[in-house]
């Protein structure tokens, strides 16, 4: 018990230490037009942190380097964590107006209904609420088993436990689909000016399609050297590993 | 189909012997001209399934297959013989010059397939020269050019005509061929086509003009004009109509480019031109707005010209212009003008130039390049209204859509993917919690119930020794066996437990106050009546003598009822 509760408390502690004069710096660098230096630095914080607003600079500063692809890729990262701002968004559609990337959003489902709401808190706060729940349903649920039969505080107590405990459910789906949204890798940017995507996972195969750079393609399967990949409008190809970076917060 | 079907069954029934299968390719001609019409029969004998050919490389169907059956029958020494011919008869036309195949056709009867022969039709170059200098040529058709070398952009006239030397009725299909790097137009359209008359080589013939095109090249060299074919239905005699099919001649036009040394601005056009340029005013404010109206007209491909170029000062706004274009097409080109109205706002004060504005074009009549100026206009911008400039604020509306939102700079919230501990064994040990806090509460419930009845036990054996304490005197009389006694100090140790406990004096001594009294105690009724009885018991016990044992019982009930009223006047 003890030990949960320290890893508890270790991890509410990190929750908000970020070297805030390192980001500092970076700003200052980028700022001062030294932007191959703003990279280094921000980089430097993604290696242990990963925050929306670290993304959402590094983006611009692969702007400003004209490292467009590698802009988007960023930009998409951010908006895993936040899909809504505005800035964010307004930029992302600037550079895929620039590399002339038509890309059609597409159409939501429950299932995107679902993320943005669990994306409403910075990431492991619905889990803690989670367990902050389960600790309550806990509490009751003792109370409840204490309490006299016959006596009006147990149907109080009954009907809390309930609740408490279908807000737990619901608090921990949520922090499971956030992590999911956040950590689970499912699209990826293309790199060079233009790929050729073939039907195979070979060279010798037909080229299937063409897509360019910046453009966002889903990632269907793998197969040494090769993913298969998948494009809005339903084409379905395999290219080789390095024309695609993959839009992760992993380290 | 069905009935040519029916007939056939018919006549195999009582026919007997069936032939051989057998299909055969036929054709009118082996060596035809391009044009050309001829005609190929796939025949067979026997009513089966036919894979006809649906197409033949090298050459157009203009009609078929049409179907033809014929049946003979024959009764030869004693045996009938019956002899069927099925034809699909196809006419085609010949493309291009060459050596084609055509395809063979097959056909399945009773389940074995059967294939035609194949033929090699030889396309030999239809003569490009009129077809009537053969003499023996009664239909043909011409393209004719007003002129056989051109310019680029020079326009030149085409004559599509018909000659035939019996009387043309009726045109049932005509299909003009493609054009190559030609801009073409029609030209004196005709709603109905008019039967004139013409002597060629001596002869007289009926000539019907199809049609008259304006085409103007845009590439230099060969540009073709390919044939024409025309199906039409001709009158030999009075009863005697048929349907005939004719094949042009080619035309080609020698397009020369344009000489060298063209002026600076321009843009293709040939023939004849004039300009007209105006300005509504020469003084204005800036931010108003100001007129350029402009004016291209005269004779040639103007329709064909690309946008002009308009050449303003920089710190004028030009917006786009509104052009009318308005010409009738003609042997000659297109003739008529081109307005453009162009509207400017300037936007610094000053004294500006406007122009010149130049229009340059090939003269098709001096074969030498013009150039017209009008202009330049000057304008004077003088200050005006710093409010009034629509286009300005339109644009900086623009500029910002048009770039990059600046970096966060507030704080950022972080994390790691370590803290998720969802899939982790601390969180299902957490959610292990809930079925543990049942059983401890549960356990908790039950230790709490032992304690509550332990203590009950305990507060009871304190009563009732006090309640034996209490009674001490009676218990040595009972022992001796002097029960009168013993009823007598019974009966005062009950009512001095009664003046000690609940202060009720000697004189109210009586049943009902003491149960009221009991009563607000908290006592319960049986307790109540259960330590009047004791009372009465040994008020009875005055009078009348009581048993031994009947004592004894006595002295244990009053012990239960004064340790009960201990217990129960304590838990109130």
């Amino acid at each position: 018990m003890k030990k949960i509760l320290l890893t508890f408390v270790i991890s509410l502690c990190t929750f908000s230490v970020l070297s805030n004069d390192l980001f500092e710096t970076a700003n200052q660098a980028y700022n001062d037009k030294d932007y191959e230096k703003a990279v280094v630095l921000y980089d430097s914080i993604l290696q242990s942190h990963k925050s929306f607003e670290v993304y959402y600079n590094l983006g611009n500063t692969y702007f400003k380097l004209q490292k467009l692809p590698e802009a988007i890729l960023m930009y998409e990262s951010a908006k895993k964590i936040n899909p809504s701002d505005a800035d964010l968004n307004s930029n992302l559609e600037y550079v895929r107006e620039l590399l002339k990337i038509e890309q059609k959003p597409s159409v939501k489902e429950l299932g995107d209904l679902i993320n943005n709401f669990s994306t409403l808190f910075i990431f492991p706060l619905w889990q803690y609420l989670a367990i902050l729940l389960l600790v309550s349903t806990c509490i009751i649920i003792f109370f409840f088993f204490r309490s006299n039969k016959n006596s009006t505080s147990r149907a109080v107590l009954f009907y809390t436990a309930i609740l408490s405990c279908i807000l737990m459910a619901c608090a921990y789906f949520l922090s499971y689909r956030q992590e999911k949204t956040l950590f689970c890798v499912t699209h990826g940017i293309v790199m060079p000016t233009t790929i050729e995507v073939f039907g195979e996972p070979s060279n010798n195969s037909n080229e299937v399609f063409e897509i360019t750079s910046g453009y966002k393609v889903q990632i269907m399967d793998e197969v040494d050297g090769w993913y298969e990949i998948a494009i809005n409008n339903g084409n379905i190809g395999w290219t080789q590993k390095e024309n695609i970076k993959l839009i992760s917060l992993k380290n | 189909m069905s009935r040519v079907f029916s007939i056939l069954l018919f006549c195999s029934l009582i026919g007997g012997v069936l032939a051989q299968p057998k299909i055969q390719l036929k054709s009118s001609n082996t060596s035809v001209q391009v044009g050309a019409r001829f005609k190929v029969v796939y025949e067979a004998n026997q009513e089966c399934k036919f894979d006809l050919p649906s197409s033949f490389p090298g050459f157009d169907i203009l009609s078929g297959p049409n179907p033809m059956t014929s049946v003979s029958q024959s009764y030869i020494n004693g045996q009938f013989k019956q002899e069927k011919k099925l034809s699909y008869i196809y006419y085609l036309v010949a493309q291009k010059k060459g050596t084609f195949n055509l395809p063979k056709a097959a056909m399945k009867c009773d389940g074995k397939e059967y294939a035609s022969n194949s033929l090699t039709i030889n396309v030999t170059e239809g003569s490009t020269d009129v077809q009537a200098s053969s003499g023996n040529d009664k239909l043909f058709g011409t393209i004719k050019s007003n002129k056989s070398s051109v310019f680029i952009g020079e326009p030149f006239q085409v004559i599509y005509k018909v000659y035939s030397k019996y009387r043309i009725l009726n045109f049932v299909d005509v299909k003009f061929g493609s054009f190559n790097n030609l801009w073409h137009d029609e030209i004196n359209k005709k709603q109905q086509l008019h039967l004139d008359q013409e002597i060629v080589n001596g002869q007289r013939y009926y000539v019907v003009e199809i049609k008259k095109e304006v085409c103007i090249p845009n590439t230099s060299g060969k540009s073709k004009i390919e044939p024409f074919t025309a199906e039409l239905v001709i009158n030999y005699s009075f009863f005697n109509q048929g349907k005939k099919s004719l094949h042009s001649n080619a035309l080609e036009i020698d397009v020369k480019a344009l000489p060298e040394g063209a002026p600076e601005g321009f843009n293709g056009a040939v023939g004849k031109f004039d300009l007209q340029a105006s300005v509504n005013k020469q003084k204005l404010k800036t931010g108003e707005g100001l007129d350029l109206k402009m004016k291209i007209s005269g004779q040639g491909n103007i329709h064909l010209l690309d946008e002009f170029d308009l050449n303003t000062p920089e710190t004028f706004d030009v917006f786009e212009p509104d052009i009318k274009e308005s010409f009738t097409y003609n042997a000659n080109g297109a003739k008529g003008s081109i307005d453009y109205a162009f509207l400017m706002t300037p936007g610094k004060k000053g004294t500006y130039e406007l122009g010149p504005i130049t229009f340059s074009y090939f003269d098709l009549q001096s074969k030498s390049y013009k150039t017209l100026t009008q202009g330049p206009f000057t304008i004077d911008v003088a200050q005006g209204d710093q409010t009034y400039n629509p286009h300005i604020t339109l644009k900086n509306t623009v500029d910002t859509i048009k770039t990059l939102r600046y970096i966060k700079t507030k704080e950022p919230q972080s994390f790691t993917e370590s803290q998720y501990w969802g899939r982790s064994i601390w969180f299902y040990g957490l959610m292990g919690f809930i079925p543990l806090t049942i059983v401890i509460g549960l356990w908790s419930k039950k230790r709490e119930e032992n304690e509550d009845s332990r203590i009950q036990k305990s507060r009871t054996n304190k009563a009732d020794k006090y309640a034996v304490s209490k009674l001490k005197k009676a218990k040595v009389y009972l022992d001796n066996n002097d029960y009168n006694t013993f009823n007598t100090e019974l009966a005062k140790a009950l009512y001095q437990y009664l003046e000690d406990k609940f202060k009720i004096p000697p004189n109210k001594h009586d049943k009902n106050t003491i149960k009221k009294e009991l009563g607000r105690k908290n006592i319960q009724e049986g307790t109540q009546n259960d330590f009047i009885s004791i009372l009465e018991a040994t008020e009875m016990a005055k009078y009348a003598k009581m048993e031994d044992q009947t004592n004894h019982q006595l002295y244990e009930k009053a012990v239960q009822v004064i340790g009960q009223i201990e217990n129960e006047s304590k838990k109130g």
